[in-house]
């Protein structure tokens, strides 16, 4: 058997549906009102949501880690405090480090959640975050940044992947994010860098 | 490698991050050890996905009948929620007011935002916000106290009159340390410790413990050092005299006093969204009925549950 490469249709069905997926599939044992052979295919179906969730943003972090190759100190960041995949099931998302001082400075996270741009489906999404006292950098990318890259509500710097639509692979959805953070990561990194 | 293999360094990963470190060499190959680890660790198998045969059961009882199940489940909720009582019903017209005090200024995890908040709310001095308001939230803040010393089996408080209270935040003690909220009444002095998140620093709640019973400080007034924490379970690290009580509990007993007419009350109904939302997880933005149904089930659940934390 060889591992996800690819949203399957239980998974783009999962994508799909989020009020189901958070209010009664990740919550299964909160939901009385389910009958027994229901609560049973779910839980059945977990393994195979939690190998495609945490495969898809594995692939994002690999993604990141392959972009950065040739520079081995901002390999060796990213490298640092490894989300292992229990984590990334728990939390939801993966962190890559970018920049590391006394604690974060700089951080792409990859997730899949709700998005208010695309409301009723679950979305594959990738941010740049920095520290608040080291915002300017950042600030000076998002004040120029262009779709599909959008400042969030907290101010900083998102990007959607394209539906998951089934038979879409990994590969392609991880590389519609990190094509669209590279150059932020890049400029901004080199940045607090230099003032740092 | 097997699963097993993988399984047993991420152990050890665990148990190295766990060793605490006697000199700033030991750190350095602590450091070492968790990251050569982690090296190892990152080249072991990745536990395998479910065969997609495993999910066939799903295709064929969910995916079909997916309308039916959210329309069983929607309306189980809608039934819960119509049997709430007259109290848990205004509790939830107030965790549906469109917007969130801190949330609206980004500051919705700040710990320094919500005890200046707090402050405010407890603040019963003339010169503060809301004087009359927070005159009964600090009573309702003494009664959560009462209950969280009961619970916990320590010996019952004396009558604090904290609706009497003037309030600090910020207040600097003389080793440079700042205590979150000092509350003082005429009978009694409060040490508010909050913490969203993060955990105490080593010996935090024992240098307020001394400061508080230093001789001479707060003359007889009675003297209670209070943690106020998101999770019930979080400790304070101290085997000093504390009582510990969370957000949710006061949330639940400042409810039913932002639902009334008293100046501020406005205020108070964002700020208890705000906890609600970002501290508790039992509300979302706007109205009960634009919350995902998982939220609104916490919240129903909250509402229905008696016991304050």
């Amino acid at each position: 058997m060889t591992a996800l490469d690819r949203v399957s249709d239980v998974f783009a069905f999962v994508a799909k549906h989020a009020e189901f997926t958070t209010g009664i599939l990740f919550a299964e044992d909160e939901v009385p009102e389910i009958r027994p052979e229901e609560r049973e295919a779910i839980r059945a179906v977990m393994d195979h949501v939690r190998a495609s969730y945490v495969g898809l943003l594995q692939r994002c972090r690999d993604d990141m880690v392959a972009r950065a190759k040739g520079d081995d100190a901002f390999v060796a960041t990213m490298e640092r405090n490894w989300n292992r995949d229990d984590s990334i099931w728990e939390h939801g998302r993966v962190d890559v480090p970018l920049l590391i001082g006394a604690s974060y400075v700089e951080v792409a996270y990859f997730w899949i959640d709700r998005e208010s741009h695309r409301p009723g489906v679950l979305n594959l999404v990738g941010e740049i975050w920095t520290q608040t006292r080291k915002r300017d950098a950042l600030r000076r990318v998002a004040s120029k940044c262009k779709e599909p890259l959008f400042v969030s509500s907290s101010g900083n710097l998102r990007v959607l992947a394209p539906e998951l639509k089934e038979d879409t692979l990994f590969a392609d959805l991880s590389r519609a994010l990190v094509d669209t953070l590279w150059g932020p990561v890049v400029d901004i990194r080199a940045d607090l860098m230099k003032k740092d | 490698m097997s699963n097993e293999a993988r399984a047993y360094v991420e152990h050890l990963v665990d148990f190295g991050r766990r060793l605490k470190p006697v000199a700033a060499d030991d750190l350095g190959q602590r450091r070492a050890f968790v990251e050569k680890l982690l090296q190892l660790s990152k080249g072991l198998a990745t536990p395998q996905p479910a065969p997609l045969a495993d999910v066939q059961a799903f295709r064929d009882r969910i995916m079909p009948n997916i309308a039916t199940i959210m329309r069983v489940v929607a309306g189980a909720q809608a039934l819960r929620r119509r049997s709430l009582g007259e109290d848990e019903r205004a509790a939830l017209e107030v965790l549906g007011v469109p917007h969130d005090l801190l949330g609206l200024i980004g500051e919705e995890r700040s710990e320094v935002a919500h005890t200046t908040t707090l402050g405010a709310f407890l603040n019963t001095a003339r010169s503060a916000p809301f004087p009359a308001l927070a005159r009964v939230c600090a009573a309702k803040l003494e009664e959560l106290l009462r209950e969280a010393r009961a619970r916990d089996g320590g010996s019952p408080l004396p009558a604090l009159r904290l609706d009497e209270s003037d309030v600090d935040c910020e207040y600097a003690l003389p080793t440079g340390d700042r205590v979150d909220v000092v509350l003082e009444s005429p009978a009694a002095v409060v040490f508010v410790e909050a913490k969203i998140g993060a955990e105490a620093r080593e010996r935090q709640l024992d240098d307020y413990a001394d400061a508080l019973d230093a001789r001479g400080a707060f003359d007889s007034r009675h003297r209670v050092l209070v943690f106020l924490t998101v999770r019930p379970d979080q400790s304070a690290g101290t085997q000093r005299d504390h009582v510990h009580v969370t957000f949710a509990g006061l949330l639940r007993a400042w409810l039913p006093l932002a639902s009334g007419g008293m100046r501020g009350a406005d205020d108070l109904a964002r700020y208890l969204k705000t906890i609600a939302v970002h501290l508790c997880s039992i509300a979302a933005r706007g109205a009960f009925d634009e919350w995902p149904l998982h939220v609104q089930r916490r919240c129903l659940a909250f509402l229905e549950k008696g016991n304050p934390s």
